[in-house]
């Protein structure tokens, strides 16, 4: 079932007009356009590298695509966890990159036909046509309406479920719950951006090795995350690994829970996005979905752990904790 | 994923977690490629050897419901719909091997003394039981969607 977008799709016209824009501007001049230009200039404003334009031209449309996407995934993200309209500055992201782009690289064309002496980084034009951009993204994130999502219940009570395991936990059994967060997102993310960075680093090694250093180093962690996370509950604690190596995040001594609730959250407003999240006294722990299981203990951080299932795991730490679980407020405005 | 090793019943560890397992997957509590601890996980949370917990996932894997790779967690493999009180279509020899295992079970009752009605009504709790899990989740599978 394909589900109806929230956040409306005009809202991403400006980025893409603006590109489409530079997209016309160059198969217009492409025919004038010199064999080599400058690809990349140095701190004092110098070219430090040359090549084809239509490198340039690549990386452009290719860098504007991208955070088109991430755009239009952020931004229907925000609008799926909003209880009510609020600002969304997120929206801002995809205007003031392709604006920043395409400014710097309109720029750079145009004294490319004039064969200017020496090149310098448009940061005037480049400023100006993002800084555009950017209010005619505002401007539209202002009088975007508001669409309430549609209600996600929490999950139904898992009554029979809850009684199953209350009964092993008198019945002194050794138990252990098992729960991932494994989206698909997850393996696209930790495997394709780091092979994208990898194959990046090892062409931009001869050149520049620093920036092949940075792109090999930023890879790594992102693959770390394949496999999701992992929380696991025995009689004695509670742990939460991620990834490939199964690195331990958080742990807990079932005996020093002091509460548990069952939460509703919106992980981009709130905590900025997912993965290992802080606000405020609060550690999200979540690689998908809004709704998971808080966890508080004296004189430590409170711990959200996001849940395909938060009832059958609050039941679960209610049973081996002794702590009654509680629906708390949500964490979603309300109207 | 829940299992739970009771130390009072004599049932093998190993049996008793393909049994919980089994149960999972039947009723729905577990779906289809669904990711299962690790041998060396489960065992670890349990207090069990690796060997035992080993057998638990060969076993299930040797009856089709879990697939397991090496170097790659065990997953549920997809399950056709388990039969509910409507009439289906079951593979040949699959009546006689259940048969032959109910036979196991009824032998073992009326050795230790229980009557017949007794059975029958064990029988029918366990479907019913079951059933209601299933209904669960499914109700629950519904919402979600």
């Amino acid at each position: 079932m394909i589900r109806r977008l929230n956040h409306p799709w005009w809202g991403h016209l400006p980025a893409a007009l603006l590109l489409a824009g530079y997209v016309v501007y160059s198969t217009i001049t492409a025919d004038r356009w010199p064999a080599r230009m400058p690809l990349r200039l140095g701190w004092h404003g110098e070219p430090s590298l040359w090549g084809s334009p239509w490198i340039a031209f690549g990386l452009v449309v290719g860098i504007g695509l991208v955070f088109l996407a991430i755009s239009v995934l952020a931004d229907e993200l925000w609008a799926r966890q909003e209880g009510r309209k609020r600002f969304n500055a997120f929206a801002l992201l995809d205007e003031a990159v392709i604006g920043w782009l395409v400014g710097t690289q309109t720029a750079m064309t145009l004294a490319m036909l004039r064969e200017v002496p020496d090149y310098r980084y448009p940061w005037g034009p480049a400023l100006a046509c993002a800084g555009a951009a950017a209010l005619v993204a505002a401007t539209i994130e202002w009088m975007r309406p508001f669409v309430p999502a549609p209600d996600v219940p929490l999950e139904a009570p898992p009554e029979t479920f809850a009684r199953a395991i209350a009964e092993r936990v008198e019945r002194g059994e050794r138990i252990v719950y098992w729960d991932v967060q494994n989206p698909r997102y997850i393996s696209a993310v930790s495997l394709g951006v780091p092979a994208v960075m990898w194959v990046g680093a090892g062409l931009s090694f001869g050149e520049v090795p620093w920036i092949s250093a940075i792109l090999a180093l930023v890879g790594l962690p992102l693959l770390l995350f394949y496999g999701g996370m992992r929380t696991r509950v025995t009689r004695e604690e509670v742990t939460i690994r991620y990834g490939l190596l199964g690195i331990r995040v958080f742990r807990c001594a079932t005996d020093d829970i002091e509460s548990i609730g069952l939460r509703r959250y919106a992980a981009l407003r709130e905590f900025g996005g997912y993965g290992i999240r802080f606000a405020g006294s609060t550690v999200g722990y979540f690689l998908a979905g809004s709704q998971g299981v808080l966890i508080t203990r004296p004189g430590k951080r409170s711990a959200l752990i996001g849940s395909d299932h938060p009832r059958r795991l609050a039941a679960v730490l209610g049973a081996v904790s002794g702590v009654e679980a509680r629906d708390l407020e949500d964490g979603k405005e309300n109207g | 994923m829940l299992v739970s090793i009771n130390e009072e019943d004599p049932t093998p560890i190993y049996l008793q977690i393909v049994r919980q397992i089994k149960e999972q997957i039947l009723v729905g509590e577990l779906r289809a490629d669904e990711e299962l601890p690790s041998v060396r996980e489960l065992g670890d949370a349990l207090g069990i050897s690796l060997h035992t917990a080993r057998s638990a996932y060969q076993s299930l894997s040797d009856e089709g419901l879990l697939r397991i790779r090496l170097g790659k967690k065990a997953r549920t493999a997809a399950i056709p719909q388990a039969a509910s009180s409507e009439v289906s279509d079951v593979e040949d020899g699959v009546i006689d091997a259940i048969s032959g295992r109910m036979r196991d079970v009824v032998i073992d009752a009326l050795l230790r003394g229980v009557p017949q009605h007794a059975i029958r009504s064990v029988l029918d709790g366990q479907i019913e039981d079951l059933d209601a899990r299933r209904m669960e989740a499914t109700r629950r599978t519904e919402k979600e969607e």
